[in-house]
């Protein structure tokens, strides 16, 4: 009963909240307080929901009491609820950040759309068969569609427009490829299908779904070469949705692919490794270098989601539970480190009302707590000791080598110089020098920003101070999701004592 | 739009898809159809009766069924959580029979699940449409 719950509401509680907002229409302090409350609740049974599954324990809630062959099955294991906490929390930030960030217009239908991004997200990360990753998936991008071009500006319409394009060309694909793979393997339920991919005897039209899954995963985590949508339409957001979507949505594209990759790996062609690391290499050095070549605050950091999103899939390519461990390592540090460069940089576009790098100048000067909140976050990236973005390239680098990959690791330290510029050139042109262009200074001061930029500064420390705890729960995580087993037996299991399910 | 014709055919059209929607909704646990269509047939013949009879500028650029979606939301959400609070997965449905013998009336809450997907399917679409029936570009 308690597990069930706690399966249940990172994607019920959202989904009521977001009710209650729209009835609050209109009272935006009404609405940020009563979506403080939900996160708040969210939080605390995600930590709940990890402590669960510390010691490997998954929990699998059938909906509707159907059997998990035919029904809906929601599964929460040590992966989905480490997710699920780092989501809630990046997301609880926002709501701090949302609050003196919003314009008037924006203000008034942000809150329930954040609500039902969170419905997406925690549904994507917990839902246990394709078909329901695909509606979730929806659900997110809805969301984000509206969230995207809130502000009503035409330059973030016709921004906007390319994006939602795309997104939508994707979750076609993605429905063919879901309905090939019924067609062929007679379920879409993850275990399952997993089992029948292992016992063989799938036809190629099975794998040819499979790759076409996996390209459309790539399109929505942004990999290289399907990541154009991305750099142009993310920095034309309102500041607040840029954060959220940097720390949120990629991010649970790199979660489908460590979900789903793992369950097929075993049994898929030898193509699969060799082809997941170049891309990998490739959206590492090509995100980074686009990044480069941007001359607005955001425009650079949202380039960089891109570069960063290689790190992740680099760690999932290896397959060896240390690389994957160093992979889903990362993922949890850019979620902090790249939401607080977002917010510590929106700041900076209010006091100089320019998001030009230059345009604003010297706010290390005059707003020393912004800077250190950006310096931090903005080390962290670039993977200076002893903050948490080191540790996630040493652990990639040490996984890497071991796992025999010397080129795509050389690579990922090349790519962490570039970092390590690009953050140089934001710092220099924003924070260094004589205090110029600083026309709205008092238009940083609001607290509940400042406030979640330094939370997410300080949090990316901690994560480096106690990486070695952490990364040693990531590593049992990584073995369990490459062992496969316990997740299939779990999901099973909830089939057999399905008994009491009444026939309709 | 001031044609004769379509308001003929909208005049005929509107109640036969209204009863069309009902009857999608009450058939839609057993048989194809469900709250989700019904929904779509509603809005449809809602949009088609609004550009036929109620001239552009009496067109409310937001039509006042935006409530209908966080009402249908907390119904259809209420009937899952129900089944939480009697101890079952969430979304676990209870069925009644009326009468008995081939007579009988079969009823679940997946009845009222459908309706609340109805309200939110209806309010969504028709802001959504109304917005494009505006005739003047803002």
């Amino acid at each position: 009963m308690m597990a069930a719950l706690l399966v249940l509401i990172p994607v019920a509680l959202p989904l009521v909240t977001a009710a209650l907002l729209l009835t609050l229409t209109g009272r935006a302090r009404l609405q940020q307080a009563a979506s403080l409350v939900s996160g708040g609740v969210l939080l605390a049974n995600a930590m709940l929901l990890c402590a669960r599954t510390a010691s490997g324990a998954i929990l699998v809630l059938p909906l509707g009491n159907w059997s998990p062959r035919v029904g809906i099955v929601w599964v929460a294991d040590a992966l989905a609820a480490t997710m699920l906490f780092f989501v809630a929390l990046v997301s609880y930030t926002t709501l701090l950040y949302a609050a003196g960030s919003l314009r008037e217009r924006e203000r008034r239908y942000y809150y329930p759309l954040h609500q039902f991004l969170l419905v997406g997200v925690g549904g994507s990360l917990l839902t246990g068969d394709l078909f329901n990753l695909f509606v979730f998936f929806e659900i997110m991008l809805l969301a984000s569609f509206a969230l995207i071009a809130l502000g009503g500006r035409a330059r973030q319409i016709c921004m906007g427009v390319p994006y939602v394009i795309v997104n939508l060309v994707g979750s076609a694909l993605f429905l063919v490829a879901v309905g090939a793979m019924y067609g062929v393997a007679g379920t879409v339920n993850m275990a399952e299908l997993a089992v029948r991919a292992e016992s063989a005897g799938l036809p190629d039209v099975f794998w040819g779904a499979a790759a076409l899954l996996l390209t459309v995963f790539m399109v929505k985590t942004a990999l290289f070469p399907v990541f154009a949508w991305l750099p142009d339409s993310y920095p034309e957001a309102s500041v607040t949705v840029n954060g959220l979507f940097a720390g949120l949505l990629t991010k649970v594209g790199v979660y489908t692919l460590f979900r789903t990759v793992p369950l097929f790996a075993g049994a898929a062609p030898g193509v699969l490794q060799p082809a997941l690391v170049a891309v990998a290499a490739t959206t590492m050095l090509v995100g980074v270098l686009g990044a480069l070549g941007r001359s607005t605050i955001r425009g650079v950091l949202s380039f960089h989601i891109v570069s960063q999103v290689g790190y992740m899939i680099f760690g999932l390519a290896l397959f060896t539970p240390l690389a994957l461990a160093a992979g889903l390592f990362h993922t949890i540090h850019n979620m902090l480190a790249k939401t607080a460069l977002i917010f510590a940089g929106g700041i900076a576009e209010r006091i100089g009302g320019s998001g030009k790098l230059y345009a604003v100048r010297g706010l290390a000067r005059t707003q020393p707590w912004l800077a250190a909140g950006f310096f931090v976050a903005a080390m962290s990236l670039a993977g200076m000791p002893p903050l948490s973005g080191f540790w996630g390239k040493w652990f990639l680098v040490t996984g890497g080598l071991a796992a025999g990959a010397p080129v795509a690791t050389g690579i990922s330290l090349l790519v962490g110089l570039f970092t390590l510029a690009s953050m140089l050139k934001i710092w220099n042109a924003v924070f260094w020098g004589e205090p110029e262009g600083q026309r709205y200074p008092s238009r940083g001061r609001y607290r509940g920003m400042l406030g979640a930029t330094l939370a997410l500064a300080a949090m990316t420390v901690a994560t480096g101070l106690l990486a070695a705890p952490i990364f040693s729960r990531l590593e049992r995580v990584a073995t369990q999701l490459l062992d496969v087993t316990p997740y299939v037996t779990a999901v099973r299991a909830a089939e057999s004592h399905d008994a009491r399910a009444e026939a309709p | 739009m001031n044609s004769f014709l379509l308001r003929q055919v909208a005049r005929g059209v509107l109640p036969v898809a209204v009863l069309f929607a009902v009857y999608l909704l009450l058939r839609g646990h057993d048989a194809p159809g469900g709250g989700f269509v019904a929904g779509l047939v509603t809005s449809a013949a809602v949009i088609l009766h609004a550009l036929a009879n109620v001239a552009p500028h009496k067109r409310r650029r937001r039509p006042r069924v935006l409530r209908s979606v966080w009402i249908g939301l907390l119904v259809a959400a209420g009937t899952g959580l129900v089944a939480v609070a009697a101890g079952k997965p969430f979304l676990t449905h209870s069925h009644f029979d009326i009468g008995s013998g081939h007579g009988a009336l079969h009823l679940s809450t997946t009845l009222l699940f459908d309706v609340g997907v109805f309200l939110v399917v209806v309010g969504s679409t028709i802001t959504a449409l109304a917005a494009f029936a505006e005739e003047e570009p803002r």
